[in-house]
């Protein structure tokens, strides 16, 4: 197995990990960090497609795709956990699970 | 030049930032003013010289960021623009009201930077040619948007942007992963590259189902949408009408590029299949959760979910076995246009909607659909804006939403993916149920109502402008069309030119002859409530000038000339008005009426609530009773016959009391199903035939070798709509009970506007469409002369039993309507005589009969048959009247009724049926057994009991109002004399003779 393979597969799981992460846990903070971790997935899925060939320089647009990856991922963490922080201050809630039979109802 | 569309409200967004609060406003409206010149522009530039690239810093692929702009984003570029600036006039004052009010100020100063960055971030997805580049951009969408939603501050919101948040970055994660295998495959981000290599390997797919998967998410596909109404009904509403508006229509457009570029040859049949499905379900759920809701934002947030659904419809339409591009797929441009038309109407209707319902909000202090009792009368502004914007939604012509829907149907039609025409269909009558839902509250006034905050009318006015965007896109429909034809990925049919020839003499007199009575209308409109002596004189000048127009138009016609003016609207489809002879016929009756009806009223309504509204709506039903005259082609015909609809619903329900809004209810129900079927019929025969005018049968004839068991099918379909309105069995549930409706509306209702706009139907459909050999051919006659036999017999029957004297009089319209259809349905110039002046006398006869009955209940409060007693003491010139229209109506001669029912019955002979003549004879007795017993009783029998004298001093000169007097007597005169005169130039006999001599012409 090439190793630039093995690190696309680390990706993939990583991805599949941090999917399954959002869906599954309910405090939010556990959301966003797992939503973080499928981000981590992709781009090391990214950096992976970079060099497959150890013999040729690497492909420098993967690593500019990963970068600008990194600075959206940021600023997206930083705006949910602002959000998260915003709810716990007004409800006190820290998941999203008791909001929604509500919202349904149209009250 | 196209990267100002960017740079402009970037650099608004930074500034608004940096300066604060004082004036962050002022920047806002400078920099989105600025965005729609910039707009413009660009707009102009692709109009002109065709699809633009621009290479950013002059780096090219595949290293650098391309920039492309073709007809599809310039569209998108305008209409964001525009949406933009109603967004921003509501929000300038919005947000002033909002915090002088105290509530929640709070982040309400980050609404101009954010709502800029937007802006652009929309801007920018519309002119990217980069997958990464479009992540990028996209991402900022999603940021700024529910860094939007979350400004409302209620914990409500807060969670709604919080699910909006997680679903959308999840997307996002879907969306990078199909990039990078694509990178890794194709070492390429360049859209036009990617297009020529992407293929069908197992990268490739896994890449196209991330990539759309996570796109789904984002445009809220059912059943993905579920984070979708929470996070639009909670934000305040500017940003509620940008988050329905436009944010998904970002994700949508990125979809549909990628789908006809990268993946063109990736994507499968089976794929577009499960997107429309997909698509339905969205349409069908959205819609049934709409009717559901109590909230009013919450009710437009889920018509979002089933707008969008209309969207999806283009997947299965352009993906054909062969690919996409397939010379087999005539239909894919169509489907295309008319999708991107939806986008456009869409986005225009909803955010009206959406701001409108924060006018309502800030008046009512809630948004739940009960308070909204009354709304009409004191926030009429935005009742309207809410009203256009459903008539979009519902797809009713003339709005954007119509052309929208006409285009789909015709692609689903022409593709042989007949399953999604009962969508369209259906997703129609949810959208309306919903939509007359919000609208029945507003209508229905209530006393114990809290009053109103004080509503600034510039957000008023922002929701009403958006609205009346998403009317009058379709009147520059074919622009629009041409522009987002530059650069489509299908080749475009050259659709045939009709000649427009403007310059014709006869261009301006059916223009004037329709528009009289519009702006009389749209004059009273404007006219305050008291100001009732300068509304009466507006009124009648209006009807005197209309017949002016139809005297100076019928003596041309005689001798002669051809009126006629022609507008293309749409693919090669034209507004035609025209006066021919049966036209003239048609108009002659409706204008003299109409003038009749207009003076009666007056004396009628004196003194009664919301005059202004009704007159108005009254010359409105005129206008579209007109225009259904006028019409020269089925297009023409059907956008007058659903105006009708609209305008006759809120005189059905002018008394606001429960009774009369179910009335309305059913009313509606009825005709709106009739003409979503009559459209279904309309599209087919079109799609069939292409575009042709009443009279050119010839067109039909030529089909019916090929055709002729789907012509039959088409026939029929158009039968069955336009029987709704003529009333024929089983569809005429709505007639007897909208009889709660004041007099003169039921008058002209069921003498003149809408049932006869029904029969006239029938006559132009069999006539001019399908021409009577063809339809004869084609064996439709015979069963709708069977139809027409039981509806007259059957109508009778009810009317004898009848107590109420409207409801008898309405039953007795049901039978008297399809005298007119069985003399289209027999073949034979007699019969068609007979039929065409039973259309003129019918009317005369049964408009003299309700204003009789009118003035009964007005003056004496006579309701039932059985109150009659007597009463031709009292009221001897009203009862004389009723006398006159009622013997004309059984076919005493030489009345009017005898007349046409001799032609009807020699017309059968004539033609071998001679059952008619049997039913003429049944139909006859039964005549004479309801309306005898009135006038006898009326004449010759002792009052059972006191009548409640209205006016118990009698201060009139007559035995009523002579302005209630005046109009019975004038048209019972007439019954008489087209009845005696018959023979005479110029009589209803004398233009059906010649009509008919026309129509059987060898």
């Amino acid at each position: 197995m090439p190793p630039y393979l093995l690190y696309a597969l680390a990706g993939a799981g990583l991805f599949c990990v941090g999917f399954g992460g959002v869906l599954l846990a309910s405090h939010l903070l556990r959301k966003i960090i797992a939503l973080n971790i499928c981000a981590s997935g992709v781009f090391l899925l990214l950096i992976s497609i970079a060099s497959r060939n150890a013999l040729d320089d690497p492909d420098p647009v993967p690593h500019a795709m990963v970068l600008t990856g990194l600075v959206v991922a940021l600023a997206a963490s930083a705006f949910a956990i602002t959000l998260a922080r915003r709810i716990h201050a007004t409800t006190g809630a820290t998941a999203l699970a008791g909001f929604s039979a509500k919202e349904e109802e149209g009250l | 030049m196209i990267t100002w569309v960017f740079l402009l409200p970037f650099a608004g967004a930074l500034a608004a930032f940096l300066v604060g609060r004082r004036f962050e406003a002022a920047i806002g409206g400078l920099a989105v003013s600025a965005n729609l010149a910039a707009a413009i522009l660009v707009a102009a530039l692709v109009w002109n010289e065709g699809v633009q690239h621009h290479a950013i810093g002059g780096w090219g692929a595949p290293l650098g960021i391309v920039l492309t702009v073709d007809g599809l984003s310039a569209v998108m570029l305008l209409l964001t623009a525009f949406v933009a600036i109603g967004v921003t006039v509501y929000a300038m004052v919005h947000l002033r009201k909002e915090t002088t009010a105290g509530g929640e100020g709070a982040g309400e100063e980050l609404f101009w930077p954010l709502w800029l960055f937007l802006l652009a971030a929309l801007n920018g997805v519309l002119l990217s040619g980069d997958i990464f580049n479009l992540y990028v951009l996209l991402e900022l969408v999603s940021l700024s948007a529910i860094a939007l939603a979350s400004l409302a501050g209620k914990p409500d919101a807060l969670v709604a942007s919080m699910r909006y948040l997680l679903a959308t970055m999840v997307a996002s994660m879907f969306y990078l992963a199909g990039v990078a295998l694509l990178y890794a495959g194709h070492h390429s981000l360049d859209i036009a590259t990617l297009a020529t290599t992407v293929g069908t390997s197992g990268a490739d797919r896994v890449a196209c189902a991330f990539m759309v998967l996570g796109l789904l998410v984002k445009t809220a596909l059912f059943p993905l949408h579920f984070w979708l109404p929470p996070a639009h009904a909670n934000a305040i509403a500017p940003v509620s009408a940008v988050l329905s508006a436009l944010v998904v229509k970002a994700s949508f457009f990125i979809l549909v590029r990628l789908w006809v570029s990268v993946f063109a040859g990736t994507v499968t049949v089976s794929m577009g299949q499960l997107l429309g499905a997909l698509g339905a379900a969205a349409i069908l759920w959205g819609s049934i959760q709409a009717m559901r809701q109590v909230r009013l934002k919450l009710l437009i947030a889920h018509s979002t979910v089933a707008q969008i659904g209309y969207l999806f419809l283009l997947f299965p339409l352009i993906t054909v076995e062969g690919g996409l591009f397939g010379a087999a797929a005539s239909w894919a441009p169509m489907a295309w246009t008319g999708t991107f038309f939806q986008v456009l109407a869409h986005a225009l209707a909803k955010a009206a909607m959406f701001l409108a319902a924060g006018v309502i909000m800030l008046a009512l202090g809630t948004d739940r659909i009960e308070a909204m009792h009354g709304t009409a009368g004191r926030l009429p502004m935005t009742t309207l804006a809410l009203g256009l914007a459903g008539v979009t939604l519902i797809g009713l012509p003339p709005s954007g939403g119509f052309i929208a829907k006409w285009l789909l149907l015709q692609a689903v039609i022409e593709s042989g993916q007949w399953w999604w025409a009962p969508v369209l269909v259906i997703g129609s009558l949810l959208t309306a149920g919903y939509v007359f839902l919000m609208l029945a509250y507003a209508f229905q006034p209530r006393n114990d109502v809290p009053p109103l905050r004080a509503v600034p009318r510039w957000l008023e006015g922002s929701a009403l402008g958006l609205a009346l965007a998403a009317i009058l896109v379709s009147f520059h429909a074919e622009g629009f069309l041409q522009l987002l034809s530059t650069g489509m990925p299908f080749s475009p049919e050259a659709h045939p030119q009709s000649p427009g020839d403007i310059a014709a003499a006869g261009f301006w007199m059916p223009l004037a002859i329709v528009g009289s009575s519009l702006v009389t209308a749209v004059a009273i409109l404007f006219l305050r409530e008291k100001q009732s002596r300068l509304r009466t004189i507006v009124n009648l000048g209006g009807a005197s000038l209309k017949l002016m127009f139809i005297v100076i138009a019928a003596l041309g016609v005689l001798a002669g000339r051809t009126y006629e003016a022609r507008f293309q609207i749409v693919l090669g489809f034209d507004f035609l008005l025209r006066i021919d002879s049966l036209a003239l016929l048609f108009t002659i009756l409706s204008a003299v009426l109409w003038f009749v009806t207009t003076v009666y009223a007056i004396g009628y309504l004196e003194g009664a609530p919301n005059r202004r509204r009704f007159f108005s709506f009254f010359s409105l039903c005129v206008t579209a009773s007109v225009g259904v005259a006028l019409a020269g082609n089925l297009i023409t015909f059907f956008i007058f016959y659903e105006f009708l609809t609209l305008a006759t619903y809120p005189l059905v329900v002018h008394r606001g009391t429960p009774e009369s809004l179910r009335a309305g209810r059913t009313y509606l129900s009825y005709t709106l199903a009739g003409g979503i079927v009559l459209f279904v019929g309309v599209v087919w025969l079109h799609s069939l035939a292409g575009p042709f005018d009443f009279g050119e049968t010839h067109v039909l004839a030529a089909l019916a070798a090929e055709h002729g068991a789907t012509l039959t099918t088409v026939v029929a379909i158009l039968l069955l709509g336009l029987g709704v309105k003529a009333a024929i069995v089983p569809l005429h549930g709505w007639l007897p009970v909208a009889m709660v409706a004041p007099a003169p509306v039921s008058a002209l209702l069921h003498a003149v506007a809408v049932v006869k706009a029904g029969a006239f139907g029938i006559v132009r459909v069999v006539y001019d469409v399908f021409g009577v050999s063809l339809a004869a051919q084609l064996k439709v006659l015979a069963p709708l002369a069977g139809i027409a036999s039981v509806t007259i017999i059957y109508g009778s029957l009810r009317a004898l039993t009848q107590d109420d004297l409207k409801r008898r009089l309405a039953y007795s319209t049901v039978s008297q309507l399809s005298y007119i259809v069985l003399g289209v349905a027999t073949v034979g110039p007699i019969a068609t005589i007979g039929a065409l002046m039973h259309l003129v006398h019918q009317g005369v006869m049964k408009i003299t009969l309700f204003f009789c009955a009118g003035n009964l209940a007005e003056t004496l409060d006579i309701h039932k048959v059985s109150e009659m007693a007597g009463v031709g003491r009292r009221m001897p010139w009203t009862m004389a009247a009723f006398t006159v229209a009622a013997l004309a109506m059984i076919g005493v001669p030489p009345l009017a009724g005898f007349i046409s029912k001799w032609y009807l019955g020699l017309g059968g002979l004539a033609a071998g049926n001679s059952w008619v003549m049997a039913v003429l004879l049944v139909s006859t007795v039964l005549n004479a057994g309801y309306f005898l017993p009135i006038i006898y009783a009326a004449w010759f029998k002792e009052p059972t009991s006191a009548w409640k004298e209205t006016d118990p001093f009698r201060r009139q000169r007559f035995e009523c109002s002579w302005l209630l007097l005046a109009p019975p007597l004038l048209t019972a005169l007439l019954a008489v004399a087209m009845g005696v005169f018959a023979a005479s130039p110029f009589s209803p006999m004398f233009l059906a003779r010649q009509i008919s001599a026309m129509l059987h012409a060898p």
